[in-house]
């Protein structure tokens, strides 16, 4: 007599449908954290874009369109391109606000692109649907909220410069001084990309 | 340990999106003249300054288990040392998952700030032999750069069968031997009284009773049983496994009874002081020859813990040589489906070897065969229980006991049975 075939305890094995399947619909048993901080990224660069109809010039809706598709991006994959696509969507309307876009309402921007910026690169921090370590995200409110304080200084500042005539030499010196502070940022970068690439030949 | 340089310290994704708004959201605004632009991106350049720093250090990590072994259902800690962490500022740890083993925190997944006094733990849920393995990443100040992941070497985790609470007060049918913890059926040197009798010339002048001499007037002396040790031979059908296994807790199948009996009746046979060995019927998995001691208990646990259900060329009744020594009582589990296990039981009890046949069937196993037609399946599935049951009733029928394994006191009324027809006499054909 043969003994029908018996049955195997789960072994793991090559996805199939299901497992896709399962694999985009992981998110409902991630935890609220997890959830939460998606959400943010999802959000809060549309917000920071609509954020300009404060100051009486809402942004078109194919402008609109774009950013929640590259906030969609960002909110799935925390570290592809989409999060930086999302939030220079938002930098580019700001700079086409009409008037000088010193509104109020900039603040709001500000916040809310740093908000996005901190969340993705918390997130980014573990694997998908890993839980939100309590002490990381504190952490990183304090830190955002310090390089905030920076946002009302900056605009005071110019609210204050606003109303006087343009000084060339200042423009020219600001100008300098950012062109420099790209040069050195990529310069760190690329040396590290050079390091890399010979410690990878060795 | 991960190698040395196996990973190298990378700008993160953060890093190059706050670099890239920050100094280009600066340039434009200066260039443009919009101080909107300045006030947004001004967080972000504060942000990527601190971060550009790179790391010099050359990080190395490694993993180990706090205990190698370990029983299903415990759980055991998952250490890691980071040397040359001088610019660590963030930790991230993933467990590969894998099934029945369970993992803490957040399923295996610990994001934490370094240095930290967390670690992960694992608990499998079934038997057998775990690769506990884990990708590990480092992040430097303000997540400037990161470190990995790297796979750190994998770490082999033995997981001993959880025995059931078993006890067992039912004397072995015939122990044999020179010591041991079980009553003899002949008179001897031990401490279970057997009676008293009148004083009879070699009798030790320490057994003799004073009370009931002085009360009868005659010297009268306390006799005792003989205390011998006593065999038992596991054997453990691994032919096929019947039923999924939900690990402890969960659905059982014949795998997971067959070996966590076996896990049961071998400890307690090892406590007693009685000699254990263990046969395998198909499967992988090698004999243990009998043995005494924790060590040898240790090492009939390791091979129960390895062991893969699987045909083989032996399976056949007539190869199975099984070598029963005086002595020994021979406990056979099975799920009762393949002919080798029926002959073998009727054959050992047929040479007068107390048998005890221990049904590790599953009551509510079905096949699974979702490819198949349901009602074709189901049919040879009912066909194969009466199989099953026409086996049973044999193996009633010559004598040899089959119980369902229910833990404590399973087969204590078997074994008293067994033990009573030991002591009446038999006749040799």
């Amino acid at each position: 007599m043969s003994s029908p075939a018996p049955t195997r305890p789960d072994q793991p094995g090559r996805p199939g449908r299901s497992g896709r399947l399962e694999r985009w619909t992981a998110w409902r048993h991630w935890p609220v954290s997890a959830l939460v901080a998606r959400v943010v990224l999802l959000l809060a660069p549309p917000a920071a874009l609509g954020s300009s109809a404060l100051a009486g010039d809402p942004p078109p809706l194919s402008v609109l369109a774009v950013t929640v598709l590259f906030s969609c991006g960002f909110a799935v994959a925390p570290e592809s391109g989409a999060g930086l696509l999302a939030l220079a969507a938002v930098l580019a309307w700001w700079s086409k606000v009409a008037g000088d876009g010193l509104h109020a309402s900039v603040l709001v921007a500000a916040v809310l692109l740093t908000v996005a910026h901190v969340t993705g690169l918390v997130v980014s921090y573990g694997p998908s649907g890993a839980r939100i370590d309590r002490a990381v995200a504190g952490v990183w409110a304090v830190r955002a909220a310090l390089v905030l304080l920076a946002a009302p200084a900056v605009w005071l500042v110019a609210r204050l410069v606003a109303g006087r005539p343009p000084e060339p030499a200042l423009w020219q010196a600001g100008l300098a001084v950012a062109v420099a502070a790209v040069v050195v940022a990529a310069a760190l970068l690329g040396v590290g990309r050079d390091e890399e690439r010979a410690a990878g030949a060795r | 340990m991960s190698a040395p340089g196996a990973a190298a310290w990378r700008p993160t994704a953060a890093l190059r999106r706050s670099v890239v708004l920050g100094a280009g959201g600066l340039a434009v605004a200066v260039a443009l003249g919009e101080p909107a632009v300045l006030v947004l991106s001004v967080p972000l350049l504060l942000l990527s300054l601190p971060a550009l720093r790179r790391p010099t250090s050359t990080p190395l990590v490694e993993t180990s288990l706090l205990h190698a072994s370990l029983r299903e259902g415990e759980g055991v800690g998952l250490d890691l040392t980071v040397h040359d962490d001088g610019d660590v500022e963030q930790l991230t740890r993933v467990l590969t998952p894998q099934p029945l083993v369970s993992a803490r925190p957040d399923d295996g997944r610990l994001v934490t700030w370094w240095p930290t006094t967390e670690r992960l733990e694992v608990s499998p849920r079934r038997w057998g032999v775990v690769t506990v393995s884990e990708r590990v990443a480092l992040t430097s100040a303000w997540s400037g750069f990161r470190w990995g992941p790297v796979l750190p070497a994998d770490r082999p985790l033995t997981v001993l069968p959880s025995a059931p609470p078993y006890d067992s007060r039912a004397e072995q049918p015939r122990p044999e031997g020179l010591v041991g913890a079980h009553r003899s059926t002949r008179q001897g040197q031990g401490s279970e009284l057997a009676g008293i009798r009148p004083f009879q010339p070699g009798d030790r002048l320490r057994r003799i009773n004073w009370r009931v001499s002085a009360r009868a007037g005659t010297l009268h002396t306390t006799t005792t049983r003989a205390e011998l040790d006593a065999g038992l031979l596991l054997v453990v059908d691994l032919l096929a496994e019947h039923g999924a296994s939900g690990g402890l807790g969960g659905s059982t199948s014949s795998l997971d009874l067959t070996v966590r009996a076996a896990a049961a009746l071998a400890e307690h046979a090892a406590a007693q002081g009685d000699r254990v060995a263990l046969k395998p019927i198909g499967g992988r998995a090698r004999a243990v020859p009998a043995g005494v001691g924790r060590r040898h208990l240790r090492r009939v646990l390791g091979t129960l813990t390895d062991v893969r259900p699987g045909a083989s060329p032996y399976d056949d009744a007539t190869r199975l040589d099984l070598r029963v020594g005086a002595g020994t009582t021979v406990i056979l589990l099975s799920p009762l489906l393949a002919d080798a296990i029926g002959t073998t039981a009727a054959t050992l009890t047929r040479r007068g070897i107390p048998t005890v046949v221990i049904d590790t069937l599953p009551d509510d196993v079905v096949p699974d065969l979702p490819d198949r037609d349901p009602t074709l399946v189901d049919l040879a599935w009912r066909m194969r229980r009466l199989d099953r049951d026409g086996v049973l009733a044999a193996l009633d029928a010559i004598g040899c006991p089959v119980v369902p394994w229910r833990g404590r006191g399973t087969v204590d009324d078997v074994m008293r049975d067994l033990g009573r027809r030991a002591q009446q006499p038999r006749m040799r054909s």
